[in-house]
């Protein structure tokens, strides 16, 4: 009898649908999927799916991906390939189209978003009854680990411009570790025109201007790719840019 | 609203309330009062910038370092790794190992 109610529940549909997009993430994988299904056994949620979405990665990740898949089950791990390296927006829209959970939760497959949050979001969310939860390293009980002080400082004044420039009332606005409604992530990644890390807080503008409510999570970041922080003055003028354009349009 | 256009309507107006007071369209000035309303678009600069630079440090000093989550991090790699390697998954680490 148990096993049977077991089984209707696992073909039931999933209310959580987990977006990871991933590019060379063969080492990465394994275990954040691992992590994920174990944060959610023990949080005893088991209404969700994992969508991994490779961009072809040269390293094999999609391989990977398929092994995962035969030992967590087809229910719990959809495989969504792209053809190339198209993007992170296009991303979320080609994994919606497999999404058939109620909320989407968006992550990176790099473990510097830690999947014992994700519970923490479902609870925001049924608290708050908002249509986002983004995490953010900004609020006390948040931080980040690997960063040294150059780094620290140049996202704190990236993050102060737009809080000025922006008044999102977000905390951590360049974040992309979120929860979604589905239907609201599917209008705001619409609307958005941006790239990168412009992307992630033109989807926050946009949701502000539909009038979609935002929870707050606070969230630890650690940063594993020492020494190697991508924030030349290219990314810097194009960050002003992106700033500049969001307070217009 | 739009930030963009908000902050062009509050900075038109500001500077509008300004130019009113240093023609002294509305009130005539005395001597000092001429000197303190030349002075505030600079003082106004001036506290923007210390606002900012006291924000901005602040948040700085703020910023938590979560050596906590590296190390528990480090533990559940270590712990994943090894059931993922029970369930037959080891060659993918063990290979890049070698």
């Amino acid at each position: 009898m148990d096993g049977v109610r077991d089984a209707a529940k696992n073909s039931a549909t999933p209310e959580y649908s987990i977006l990871l997009p991933t590019y060379n993430e063969r080492e990465n994988l394994p275990i954040i999927t691992w992590l994920i299904f174990d944060e959610l056994e023990r949080a005893k949620i088991s209404a969700f799916e994992l969508i991994i979405i490779d961009d072809n990665s040269p390293d094999g990740t999609q391989a990977i991906a398929k092994r995962l898949q035969q030992l967590y089950g087809p229910e719990r791990i959809v495989l969504a390939p792209r053809e190339g390296k198209l993007g992170l927006g296009t991303a979320y829209v080609h994994g919606l189209t497999f999404a058939r959970g109620t909320f989407v939760v968006i992550m990176d497959a790099d473990m510097s978003h830690h999947p014992k949050f994700i519970p923490q979001f479902i609870a925001a969310q049924k608290a708050s009854g908002a249509d986002i939860v983004t995490g953010t390293r900004y609020l006390p009980a948040g931080g980040v680990y690997g960063w040294d002080l150059r780094r620290k400082l140049m996202s704190r004044v990236a993050n102060y411009l737009a809080q000025v420039a922006l008044r999102p009332g977000v905390s951590d606005l360049t974040g992309s570790f979120r929860l979604y409604r589905k239907e609201v992530l599917a209008a705001c990644v619409n609307l958005t025109r941006s790239k990168g890390f412009i992307f992630q807080m033109e989807i926050v503008v946009r949701a502000r201007q539909i009038g979609f409510s935002i929870a707050e999570v606070p969230i630890t970041f650690v940063d594993r790719v020492y020494g190697c922080s991508k924030l030349g003055n290219m990314e810097i003028v194009s960050y002003l840019k992106g700033l500049w354009s969001l307070m217009w349009r | 609203m739009k930030s963009g256009p908000l902050y062009l309507g509050v900075l038109t107006a500001s500077a509008a309330v300004w130019l009113a007071l240093y023609l002294e369209l509305a009130i005539p000035l005395s001597p000092s009062g001429q000197q303190v309303v030349s002075a505030l678009p600079c003082l106004a600069l001036i506290w923007f910038g210390c606002w900012s630079l006291g924000t901005i440090s602040l948040n700085l000093i703020r910023l938590r370092e979560c050596t906590d989550a590296a190390v528990e991090l480090r533990e559940q790699i270590a712990a994943a790794r090894n059931d993922l390697r029970a369930r037959g998954l080891g060659d993918i680490f063990d290979a890049d190992a070698k």
